[in-house]
């Protein structure tokens, strides 16, 4: 559905998209992440036909944005950073007018309408002033706009950003149930949503992709965290010596060691207590936790900054 | 051609929608009044050597070129100062149709803003019978001309409008050159010993001396529209502008 391919943005002084590369198949829900200013607005609004890239290509849905643009306009439904409306028009009015824009005429008009205000809860408000709505309401009439003319690739900037929790729920619910027919491109700074919303994500850092892998992939990786008073050195080598064991990093609070032991995903409790009985060591605390969205997030980022 | 439509249908309702448009209106045919009432006096007075009609439109311009920036604007500058220009120009519209369909609409309520002061023209015709017959010719020929000059001012408005997100910004030069337009010859004429030069650009002396005399020099149709077009597509590439960063 996308497939970009070495993109370059430059501003005088800065390159906001640093030769990114990756593609997006059809049906699926990517979660663009990173910190401010890593290029993820930028990298959507050369998506979307807004801006063009310096270098490198971007095609949708079999269209090149820069020779094509109309063609893929027609195909993407685009929800920019803090979504603009025309705050004296009346929402069914806006969305009508969006959809005469994007081509929605006649009775597919007033049914691909009355659609989306239903699907995005706007019905009871569809005669109020787009000034007068709440910023929840106004979200998801800018929700209801990319949706209009039922387009082929959604991109979304921050959807949810400025909502309150229960409003968050709702618009996480409304993206999940475009999975299947639709591909969604969605950026966010909410983690918990990627890992609940989303089938892959693509961390952006400095303009360029830090890691991109299936969610579930990234959020299998666990690892055991054991609290162990012993003497450090043998501690280390022996746990390192477990078959399934890849690192091993011990910090210290005092009369115990904090290790945090990578075992691929397996579960190496068992054997942990093993040598900590056989040793003679002192065992305070083991479990096996998982990596969340979070951790992966300011892992990735920290390395990419220490590198 | 539809994406015009839709887009000026827009525009126009962004129009009759906000406070502005009835304000400058309303002060607008409030300073018209008093100009009419004033002709009224003249008429009524001894015989005059001005042409009533030359008087009435050479107010008229003078008035529409301070208050047309008031409309323009916003067109453009509004609409990137909020953003909302971002999500007109991701859907399949180009950026000519966005220019044409603001133009369009602009220029629509250009003439639904002076449109009532026909009803000036109709009342003199009715009340002064005999006394001051009025010329029909020269009342078209009027009205064509502040249309043509309208024409030029919404594009310049419109293009100004393209280049800054402060809807201040925009209106100036287009007040400054309005009234730059306007006053170059009252200025210059006394200085330059030979003003013909002046004259081709002076829409006040297009008015007075031509238009209002039911003079429609086919020069002036042709300078103001291609000005116009000229215009326009400064606009599209002021807004295509954003592609070459």
């Amino acid at each position: 559905m996308i497939l970009v391919e070495h993109l370059v943005k430059r501003y005088p002084g800065v390159t906001a998209v640093n030769d990114i590369s990756f593609h997006v198949q059809r049906g699926d829900i990517v979660g663009f992440l990173g910190p401010n200013g890593a290029g993820k607005t930028t990298t959507m609004r050369i998506l979307t036909g807004y801006i063009p890239a310096t270098s490198g290509s971007a095609v949708i849905a079999g269209f090149d944005v820069r020779e094509n643009s109309l063609e893929v306009r027609r195909r993407i439904g685009y929800l920019p950073e803090n979504n603009p409306l025309y705050p004296e028009m009346r929402v069914a009015e806006y969305l009508k007018f969006r959809a005469r824009l994007k081509g929605v005429r006649g009775r597919r008009l007033r049914e691909r309408s009355n659609r989306v205000m239903e699907q995005c809860g706007l019905t009871e408000v569809s005669r109020k002033l787009i000034a007068h709505l709440s910023k929840g309401f106004r979200q998801r009439v800018g929700i209801a706009d990319s949706l209009i003319h039922d387009p082929e690739l959604i991109i979304l900037d921050e959807p949810t950003i400025g909502l309150d929790p229960n409003q968050i729920q709702q618009v996480r619910h409304l993206i999940k149930s475009l999975k299947k027919s639709h591909t969604v491109l969605l950026s966010t700074h909410i983690l918990p949503e990627v890992e609940m919303a989303c089938d892959r994500v693509i961390i952006l850092n400095r303009g360029r992709i830090i890691c991109a892998d299936k969610v579930v992939n990234l959020t299998r990786r666990s690892f055991v965290r054991a609290e162990i008073r012993g003497p450090r050195e043998e501690i280390e080598k022996s746990l390192r010596e477990l078959p399934e064991v890849r690192q091993v990093a011990l910090s210290t609070d005092g009369d115990f060691w904090e290790c945090e032991v990578d075992a691929g995903g397996a579960d190496v409790r068992e054997k942990i207590f093993g040598l900590a009985a056989q040793r003679r060591w002192t065992l305070r605390e083991l479990s096996h936790e998982r990596l969340s969205m979070e951790d992966i997030f300011i892992k990735a980022v920290t390395t990419d900054a220490e590198e | 051609m539809r994406n015009v439509l839709t887009i000026m249908k827009r525009e126009l309702m962004a129009y009759f929608l906000s406070p502005i448009a009835y304000i400058v209106t309303l002060l607008f045919l409030i300073v018209m009044g008093v100009v009419f009432s004033y002709v009224v006096d003249i008429i009524n007075a001894v015989p005059h050597g001005v042409s009533i009609v030359q008087f009435l439109f050479t107010m008229l311009i003078f008035t529409i070129a301070f208050f047309l920036p008031l409309i323009t604007m916003r067109l453009i500058a509004e609409e990137k100062g909020s953003g909302t220009l971002e999500v007109l120009m991701t859907t399949p519209v180009t950026d000519l149709q966005v220019v044409l369909g603001k133009y369009f609409a602009t220029l629509l309520f250009y003439v639904f803003m002076w449109l009532p002061t026909v009803s000036y023209v109709i009342i003199l015709h009715k009340f002064s019978g005999e006394t001051a017959p009025l010329d029909v010719g020269p009342l078209w020929s009027g009205y064509l001309g502040v249309f043509l000059v309208g024409m030029l001012l919404v594009a310049m408005g419109l293009m100004f409008s393209a280049m800054t997100k402060t809807q201040v910004i925009a209106g100036i030069p287009v007040f400054a050159i309005g009234f730059g337009l306007f006053l170059l010859l009252l200025f210059f004429e006394g200085i330059v010993a030979d003003s013909t030069v002046l004259q081709y650009f002076s829409p006040v002396r297009h008015i007075q001396h031509e238009f209002a005399r039911g003079w429609i020099d086919l020069r002036r149709v042709v300078l103001y529209i291609s000005a116009t077009l000229w215009c326009l597509y400064l606009t599209k590439k002021i807004i295509e502008a954003r592609k070459w960063k």
